[in-house]
């Protein structure tokens, strides 16, 4: 990181491809679908070999690139919702994917939005439309489904790994608002992936 | 136990931040087992990202090093400490602009600020001989803080480019524009006040647009009839363009460097209105392909399009 700061072309290389898949991640998660998270990427990166400089060493380079990386993609969705491209559909409902071209579902499956065959050939096709597939189809309209902020902290602990100090600092919010967030995202994805009706906002009287 | 209270308890327990004692008890309630499952589940599933495409990694690692470059052959001075190596501008033509005559609106600006602190230097030094008043170091004190005051103005002008500007320096001070063009006649009145100031100034308007992809194709006739035809007609004039450009450096943003592909030559800044928003418009050709990039009032990237 010092090598790259100081204008070491190689090192910066060498930064930038160390970090490349798992900020790639992060933003496939975040974006809902691989072109988006392509975009969001390339915002990210920019970013951060732009701010490298105003990296002050007192965070992990990982930390901090995760803040550069989750608020390049956290703004090129907001970018992106307020510039709906003609021809695709609206991004309006609850269902809709967070990024430009969610909302896509592959011809005859009558699946819901927010999934989208990936392109570059990532994913595995076997007879066109196998069950990983569907499984990623189904986390991604979960995920949509999420509030940003909730998905965004969801995201950096159940696929980060960053624990709650450290999302505290990237999202810029106390620790406890972390913790309740990550509960109720996870308890809102589970109720998505499992079909079941999610918790209401307000809690309901227990037995 | 609310559901709420049930998501809690299990994303500890997911998080292992309850002593064992407690999350055994826990377990043994099976609606909590259950949502521990549950979560459990989704966690591996949204850990199961594709990997990215090798290509794009290529081209993403690319595209953030030309940045770096880019931000190198112009360094903010608040860039990092340390040595750099000297790495050339990418952009040729845009430089051999910048050396051409025409002034830079910043250099406008630190020519302003610096004729009035002559002026008022000029003025206090009057005032020391054909004063009456005794006490005059007062004013030679006076004098000699406006003066400081104007060098810090200027200073602080340029620092204030330093960031943007020594990224978006080569767009700054070689952008070629269109000439100026009326904006198609149906729609000109629909433009705003931003618009309007491009009209006065005589940038190139493409009027008001619905969508990025109506402003392409609007650019790409403006392209196409600005280009070289042997009528002479609204053919590309570096003079004018680049007076336009000064103009939008005063008024409006300049194209984000990184925007700019190494070895892209910008052919025309124009305004427009996108949904009732000002824009700026800015065409350039890339290795023979004519790409747009749009921004708004806020200088932000809205929209990127190949125009063909």
């Amino acid at each position: 990181v010092a090598a790259a700061r100081s204008g070491d072309r190689p090192a910066l290389d060498a930064l930038l491809r160390r970090h490349h898949d798992r900020l790639f991640a992060l933003c496939r998660r975040l974006t809902g679908n691989e072109a988006d998270a392509y975009d969001a990427l390339q915002e990210a990166l920019i970013a951060i070999v732009r701010g490298l400089h105003r990296f002050d060493g007192r965070s992990l380079f990982t930390t901090w690139s995760y803040r550069v990386a989750t608020n390049a993609t956290l703004d090129e969705l907001r970018r992106r919702r307020r510039r709906p491209v003609p021809g695709l559909p609206a991004e309006d409902g609850p269902g809709a994917g967070p990024g430009l071209r969610a909302g896509f579902a592959p011809a005859g499956t009558g699946s819901g939005p927010g999934g989208r065959a990936a392109p570059g050939g990532a994913m595995p096709s076997v007879g066109g439309f196998d069950e990983a597939v569907a499984d990623r189809m189904d986390i991604d309209e979960a995920l949509a489904r999420l509030p940003d902020d909730f998905r965004a902290a969801v995201v950096l602990r159940d696929l980060c790994a960053l624990d709650y100090a450290e999302i505290s600092e990237v999202l810029g919010i106390p620790p406890g608002t972390v913790r309740s967030r990550i509960a109720r995202g996870r308890g809102l994805l589970a109720a998505h992936l499992g079909n079941r009706e999610p918790a209401p906002e307000r809690p309901n009287p227990g037995p | 136990m609310t559901e709420h209270d049930l998501d809690a308890l299990a994303s500890d327990l997911l998080d292992g931040l309850l002593p064992a004692d407690e999350a055994a008890d826990a377990l043994r309630d099976p609606a909590v087992a259950r949502r521990v499952e549950e979560m459990r589940s989704a966690q591996a599933l949204l850990r199961s990202v594709p990997a990215p495409d090798p290509h794009r990694r290529e081209a993403a690692i690319a595209a953030a090093l030309e940045a770096a470059d880019r931000a190198d052959a112009h360094p903010s001075p608040a860039a990092a400490p340390g040595p750099r190596p000297a790495v050339p501008a990418e952009v040729g033509d845009l430089a051999a602009h910048r050396a051409g005559p025409r002034p830079e609106p910043r250099q406008n600006a630190s020519t302003w600020l610096a004729a009035a602190a002559v002026i008022l230097v000029v003025l206090a030094f009057g005032g020391l001989i054909v004063g009456t008043q005794v006490g005059s170091d007062d004013d030679a004190d006076t004098s000699a803080e406006l003066s400081t005051g104007a060098e810090e103005r200027d200073a602080t002008a340029s620092d204030d480019g330093g960031g943007a500007a020594s990224e978006a320096a080569p767009t700054t001070t070689a952008p070629p524009t269109g000439q100026a063009a009326p904006a198609p006649s149906d729609e000109s009145a629909e433009a705003d006040s931003g618009s309007a100031l491009a009209a006065e100034e005589g940038v190139l308007d493409l009027g008001a647009a619905d969508s990025v992809d109506q402003l392409a194709e609007r650019a790409r006739i403006r392209v196409d009839a600005l280009a070289p035809s042997a009528s002479g007609d609204e053919t590309l004039d570096a003079e004018g363009l680049g007076d336009a450009a000064s103009r939008l450096a005063l008024t409006g943003c300049e194209l984000p460097a990184e925007e700019l592909p190494a070895g892209a030559t910008l052919e025309v800044v124009a305004t427009a209105t996108l949904d009732g928003d000002p824009v700026t418009v800015w065409l350039f050709s890339d290795g023979g392909t004519e790409r747009m990039v749009v921004l708004d009032a806020a200088c932000g990237v809205v929209g990127r399009r190949t125009l063909g």
